[in-house]
């Protein structure tokens, strides 16, 4: 049957091999997006892996992270040095570094924490960070830079550069005193420290230390925040929030991030740090807190699924439409088959095993140019954006659609292959005009 | 007893309101090989869709060797084809996309008898196919939509021929041989009746094969209706 199945296939190689081609293509797209979306995932969690807590100012957890692992907005308040210190000597606590944050540099987050950082941060699977170019951070006017902020900017080690203050794609206020010269560039990692450019606590301060001097009116700049002069006033009073009220005194920090001697200790700490007595803290757990981020972003990869779904339908349909339009053509083959001798349900059989095939050719064919096609993309994929494509196994999920696939061929087929049983042997053995 | 007997048999197309098989009684014994000829369109190809029973009669008995075939389901009747009779369509009626083997071979796919009555299919396909003068790999391996309409007739009789059926329709097969082809056609056709016992039913407008055969019917004198 499969052999009689595949040259009757064969003596209609063209619509058979589109039809293939639809299902492969729907099969890898669907699966691939799969793939993009779970090496999304994983990236952000390894981002977090080396990070046990994050406590900061008494505030939203999502918030707290996004802040501090990715750059994105900031945390509520600034905490203390002495805090810092107690939490830093707790006994289940392995380390602590302490963050700032709330300022840019042409829109690249700037962070202001000590050496250890670059001991403790790891990225994809447990990698520590690594330099491209240059030395750790020494003096307080050093400047160690991620990957893309580099190779945006153009920056090189050796290069001066000015730090702008306040979060923000705008450069409200332009510290033209407060040079910072460039110590090192970090090897991409694709994560968030890409972006990020890293001084000392006390360069940190520095900034802002003169802010007291300094009259911030943009206007009064010059050069680089001539941006800013196209901007209204609602958009710079809206970056106000960022900085709140200028507090980066030395020894003033926004974050901790906390490793600790075992992970069983979480809770314990967490709860500690959540009852301080001398200012309202939060200990935010990054891996828990990815959970939350996920069913924010779930719409996203819901329509994107939904998307992906809507081509696998489209290849079914072209499933059915070659199917139902060589039927008719086939009523001949059909019942010349039957006219020596095949039952009704042997031909219908010989349609439905004609649309696994098919089915199955397209699922291999799409599986397979993943396959291939995934190891290619890896590399252009980790470099952007850090991500790893991995073609192992099949998901759950993913073999549960390769089972839709075939499921939904199997009753595509079934409408031409009814329409076997209707025909009487007369009609399709006399050759109608 | 008969091998093929029809009784008060008719038969009208959908739609027609004249019925093409209106026959009182006819009959054929086993092992006869008996020609018949009429004016085209007088129902002889319908006659043997019936026997094959690709179609059913409205009333009457028709009884192939000793089954009626108004008693059958579809499914039963065809069974009882593919077993019991070889047909040589006017039209052929071949599977353009198979090669000339595999064509005469497929009937042995759906009949368990022809099965078990050959060893080697294709060693048969072979033999009938060679003794009408179709020899040659690349002749037997080529798709038949390929070969001449001589040549597909003569697939066309191989693929009734195998597996030694009872019975033999053949509808015009000789019309588009040339008078050479048509006597190895005719030979080989009647000596495997012969070897196998077989009855044949053979519809011929040939004139000069009337001869070589046991009977020859004028199918006028058995159908009453004259649709023509
Ligand atoms: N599939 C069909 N559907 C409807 N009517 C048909 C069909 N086949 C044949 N007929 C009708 O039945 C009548 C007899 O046709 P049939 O093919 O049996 O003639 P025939 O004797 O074999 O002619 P010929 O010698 O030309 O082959 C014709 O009038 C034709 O119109
Ligand atoms: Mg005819």
């Amino acid at each position: 049957m499969i052999g009689l199945a595949l040259k009757s296939l064969q003596s209609r190689l063209f619509t058979a091999v589109l039809t293939v081609l639809a299902v492969a293509m729907s099969v890898a797209l669907l699966i691939g997006v799969e793939r993009i979306r779970e090496a999304a995932r994983n990236g952000f969690s390894d981002t977090v892996s080396g990070i046990d807590l994050i406590v900061a100012a008494r505030g939203d957890d999502l918030q707290i992270l996004l802040a501090t692992v990715f750059g994105i907005g900031s945390t509520a308040n600034s905490v203390s040095w002495e805090t810092y210190e107690e939490i830093r000597d707790l006994p289940n606590v392995a380390w602590a570094v302490p963050l700032a944050l709330g300022d840019t540099h042409a829109g690249f987050p700037v962070v202001g924490t000590t050496p250890e950082y670059f001991d403790h941060y790891r990225y994809g699977k447990g990698r520590p960070l690594a330099l491209k170019d240059g030395q750790m951070l020494i003096d307080d006017t050093d400047a160690v830079i991620g990957f893309e902020v580099a190779s945006s900017l153009g920056y090189q080690v050796g290069m001066t550069i000015v730090n702008a203050h306040g979060g923000g794609e705008i450069e409200t206020e332009v510290h033209s005193e407060t040079p910072f010269t460039i110590s090192a560039v970090l090897e991409r990692t694709g994560s968030p420290v890409d972006r990020m450019v890293f001084v000392s606590l006390e360069g940190f301060a520095a900034i802002h230390s003169e802010d007291n001097e300094s009259t911030l009116d943009p206007l009064s700049n010059t050069g680089l925040d001539m941006t800013t002069t196209d901007v209204d006033g609602a958009t710079t009073n809206s970056m106000d929030q960022g900085h709140d009220d200028h507090e980066h005194a030395r020894g003033s920090i926004n974050a901790i991030y906390v490793g600790l001697t075992a992970p069983e200790a979480a809770l314990a700490v967490q709860r500690y740090v959540g009852e301080f007595q001398a200012e309202p803290l939060t200990a935010a757990m990054p891996t828990a807190t990815l959970f939350r981020l996920w069913s924010i972003t779930s719409i996203a990869e819901a329509s994107l699924r939904a998307v992906s779904a809507a081509v696998v339908l489209a290849g079914l349909f072209g499933l059915v439409v070659m199917f139902t339009a060589t039927l008719d053509a086939r009523r001949r083959e059909f019942a010349i088959l039957r006219s020596i001798g095949a039952t009704p349900t042997y031909v219908a059989g010989l349609v439905l095993v004609e649309a696994m095939m098919v089915a199955l050719a397209g699922i291999l064919i799409g599986l397979l140019s993943l396959a291939v096609i995934l190891p290619i993309l890896t590399p252009v994929f980790t470099q952007k954006y850090g991500l790893t494509l991995v073609f192992s196994s099949l998901s759950s999920w993913e073999i549960g659609i390769i089972g839709f696939i075939l499921i939904a061929a199997l009753v595509a087929s079934v409408i031409p292959a009814s329409r076997v049983f209707r025909q009487t042997l007369s009609d399709g053995l006399s050759i109608r005009l | 007893m008969s091998i093929l007997s029809i009784q008060n048999l008719r038969f009208a197309w959908p739609g027609a309101n004249q019925s093409t098989l209106n026959i009182k009684s006819f009959s054929i014994e086993p092992g006869e090989r008996v020609l018949l000829s009429d004016r085209s369109g007088s129902g002889k190809s319908t006659l043997l869709s019936a026997i094959a029973g690709t179609i059913e009669p409205q009333r009457g008995t028709l009884s192939v060797c000793g089954t009626d075939l108004t008693e059958l389901s579809s499914t039963e009747r065809d069974r009882f084809r593919s077993d019991n009779i070889g047909m040589i369509h006017q039209l052929f009626n071949l599977l353009p996309f198979l090669n000339a083997l595999d064509n005469v071979t497929l009937p042995c796919r759906f009949s368990r008898r022809r099965q078990k009555d050959l060893d080697n299919p294709r060693i048969e396909a072979r033999r009938l196919l060679s003794a009408m003068g179709m020899d040659g790999e690349q002749l037997l391996s080529m798709p038949v939509s390929e070969l001449s309409v001589g040549q597909q007739q003569r697939v066309a009789a191989a693929r009734a021929l195998i597996g030694y059926p009872p019975i033999i329709l053949a509808d015009e097969p000789t019309s588009a041989l040339d008078p050479v082809s048509r006597d190895a056609f005719l030979d080989l056709v009647l000596a495997e009746c012969l070897d196998a016992g077989s009855t044949l039913l053979f519809v011929s407008h040939d004139p000069g094969i009337a001869g070589r055969f046991d009977r020859s019917i004028d199918w006028m004198t058995v159908n009453e209706n004259r649709s023509v």
